[in-house]
Formats: C-alpha cells, structure tokens, sequence
C-alpha cells in the first residue's frame, strides 16, 4: 500500500464530513458543489489509479453513509470516475489547471450520468439536467483550492512507482 | 517505470478492499426498508456526529452570511408574501379561538379525556445529505433517545419527514420532499374532508397528491394534513404536511392531482421534534 493512501482516505472523510455540513449550505441557485467529487478526480488526476480508486471507494463509502442510502450507486460512480481520471493522467499533463477543470467538468457530468443509470428515477427530478450542469459548474471554483491541498500529499512518485 | 502493474498480492489486496466496500455498501439499507443502521455505519456515525454537530454550529454563522447575501434579492418578494401570511394569520387566529372554545364545550359534553399527547424528542440538524438526488438529514438523536425507524419528525411550520435508520446517537431523516418520500394525507377543510391520498415527494420542493375521484371542493391555499390513515402508520392524525398550490383536473373528471408546498423546509430546518411512538405502538 502506498503511503499516501491513507492520508487520501482521511481526507475524502474530512471533505465528506465538510460536504454535509458546510459545503451544502452554500447554495447558489439552489444547488451546491460536490467537494468530495472534485477531491477525487483531483486526487486520481495526481496519484494514479490506487489513489484514485481508494479516494473514489472512500467517497463512495462516505456518501453513502452520510446520506443513509444509495451505498452502492455513490460507490461505483465515484469509484469509476476516480477510475477514468487516472487514466486522463497518463495522457494529459495532469498539473494544468485548464486540464484539471476540464477534468472536473467532464467527471462531473460523467458522475452525474452514471449515478442516473443505476438510478434511474433520478431523471424525474424536476430540471434533472439543468441541476447537474449547475453542479458541474459549482464544482470549478473548488479546482485550485482542492489542487493545492492535493498537491501536498505524497502520492506522485510512489505512485507513478519510481 | 510501472504505473498499473501491481504485484499479484497487491491486486488480492486491492480485490479484498473492494469487496468489503461492496459488502458495506450494500448493507446500507433502503429508506423503504426501515430499520438500524448497519454496523459500520453505525460506528461511523456515532464517532462523526459530534465532528458534524461542531461544524455545523460553527458553519452556521458562514451560512448565515451566504444566505443573507442571497437571499437579499428575494427580499422584496418576501416581504410582500410574509404580510400576506400575518393578515391570513390574524384572520385564522381568530377562528381558531373559536374553535377552541367549540372542542372545550364539546369534551365536557362527550365526557373525553384529554388528548393523549405524543412524547417527543427535540433534536439539532447537524447535518443534510451531502447529495442533492436525496434529500436526508442528520439528526443528532438516536436509540439512546429511544428514537426508532419510521417516527414522525416534525420541523418549523409541521411535518418534514420520518425517521428511517437509527444509529446510537443520531439518525437519518428521510425528508417528504425525497422522491422516495410520502405520507398518506388528507384535504383538512371540511368541504373537501374526504379527498385522501398519498402525497409524494419528486426530488424538488413541491408535493403531488393524487385522489382518483371526482374532485370536491377544493381550493388553492387549502391545508392538507397527515390521514393517520396507512397500515401501521406512525403518523399520527392532522399534523400540517402543506398547503395546496395548484389544481389539476383531469377532462373526464377521474381524477385530482393537487400540487402541495410543504409546510416545512427542510433546507432552513436547524431543530426537529422527533415523535415517539405511542404506547400501543411501542407494545
């Protein structure tokens, strides 16, 4: 196990706890960021696919407990995306802040479509769509603080295995 | 360099974490399917929640700044439906008075006793569900406080939903407004008593009850309360579920759907009444 993926995990929980009692009361237009979304995919985009796979397990777990239902879905979803933004790193140069909002935008919405289809009645929210492109764009002024915050953690080199 | 080539015990190692994840995860039960919380969950909660009560008070105040600041542009608005409400208020004041004085003549008439008031636990929100596809709250009352799956929890205004998993020290309340929420209900002014039926939350903020009849007397603004009337409710009778904001008859009369605001909001709720069961029900 690498020696950052404890402190990963340590701080999904924090950022969950985070989510679920500040983060969620700052609403603009009814709708707030999902800080433990960005987390991961910030953290997958830096770590690789451990890091991003025990952030999005982590997040999953986490959400999941907060919220009392829905274990699973948070879990794949958020698993997954940490999944497939590791995978952006081996391609994209992963400490580009326009590489990591894109990053964020796309796993957002990637999220957000997944989660739908296990769940599917989630479409018959009232302005569905309009609500996860809100979220999505809620979600982009987390990037540099959360990028800083990552950026400190010691995942890089263990990771990348040199 | 190796960047996905883990060792076979690492890859075991990886296989077993996700595997308990799954378990856990699928432990977690259904908001339909009432019950404790599931022993990991459990543990975590009652180790988090003092950590949520501490940022939630202390995010109360950050809160209240951004929702000031937001809310700023609704004042306006606000103002005029808020002196609305007063005068509406005022005029119910005084037919509840009325009333008041009816049911006491009534009681001494019929020899009742008085009502047998529910016992009830008052709990802080220490925090709401970190998704938005699911409208739940934290709750910092749990089996300590004799709090059990299904109790009615009550905020500002009437009724914001039912408990349903219970750890030590907290539970998780499953708000109306979910769209997995519903209460059986009722239209409460007499001209239109017997339109019953189950409203329901979608996700947004608004309620929908259906009654499959031809619609009585209806009218915007009517209150609808709880029926009481479900199997083995835990409701009990007339508490306040919402107002009704829209009529939609279908063309061959069959049916009524009523739009309803709930009476409470859960997003402002910052303290709930969580009832306990009766004493019949307990037994």
């Amino acid at each position: 196990m690498s020696r950052g993926l404890p402190a990963v995990v340590l701080l999904v929980l924090v950022a969950a706890l985070l989510q679920s009692t500040w983060v969620g009361r700052i609403q603009v237009v009814g709708e707030w960021p999902d800080l433990v979304l960005v987390l991961v995919i910030l953290v997958a985009l830096q770590g690789g696919h451990e890091a991003g796979a025990a952030a999005g397990v982590a997040g999953g777990l986490a959400m999941g407990w907060l919220t009392g239902v829905g274990g699973l879905a948070f879990l794949l979803t958020r698993g997954a995306v940490g999944l497939a933004a590791a995978e952006l790193r081996l391609h994209w140069h992963r400490e580009n802040l326009v590489v990591q909002v894109v990053a964020v935008l796309c796993g957002t919405v990637a999220c957000e479509l997944l989660f739908a289809a296990l769940n599917p009645s989630v479409i018959a929210v009232p302005g569905w769509a309009w609500r996860v492109a809100t979220r999505a764009l809620l979600n982009v002024p987390l990037v540099p603080l959360v990028s800083v915050v990552v950026s400190r953690l010691p995942l890089t080199t263990e990771s990348l295995g040199a | 360099m190796n960047v996905r080539g883990p060792r076979s015990s690492r890859r075991w190692w990886w296989f077993a974490v996700v595997l308990a994840a799954f378990a856990l995860a699928g432990m977690e039960s259904r908001p339909e399917r009432l019950g404790p919380a599931n022993p990991a969950a459990d543990a975590v909660r009652t180790v988090g929640q003092p950590v949520q009560a501490a940022l939630s008070r202390t995010g109360g105040a950050v809160a209240g700044a951004w929702q000031f600041v937001t809310q700023l542009f609704d004042r306006g608005r606000e103002n005029a439906r808020l002196r609305q409400q007063v005068a509406q208020g005022q005029a119910q004041t005084e037919q509840v008075a009325e009333y008041q004085a009816e049911v006491a003549r009534l009681r001494a008439l019929l020899g009742l006793r008085e009502a047998v008031t529910r016992q009830a636990v008052s709990a802080r929100v220490v925090a709401k569900g970190p998704s938005p596809w699911f409208q739940t709250l934290t709750v910092n009352a749990g089996r300590r406080d004799r709090v059990v799956p299904g109790a009615a929890v009550l905020g500002p205004g009437g009724l914001i939903g039912q408990v349903f998993q219970v750890s030590y020290a907290s539970c998780q309340v499953l708000c109306l407004t979910d769209r997995l929420g519903s209460v059986g209900a009722r239209v409460q002014p007499e001209r239109a008593r017997q339109v019953v039926g189950v409203a329901k939350g979608d996700g947004g903020d608004l309620l929908t009850l259906v009654y499959h009849n031809a619609g009585p007397a209806v009218q915007m603004g009517d209150a609808v309360v709880t029926s009481g009337r479900e199997q083995g409710s835990r409701f009990p009778p007339g508490l306040l579920v919402g107002h009704v904001v829209g009529i939609v008859r279908r063309p061959d009369e069959s049916s009524l759907t009523l739009t309803l605001r709930p009476a409470a909001e859960p997003d402002r709720a910052e303290e709930v009444l969580i009832l306990l069961p009766a004493p019949e029900d307990a037994s």
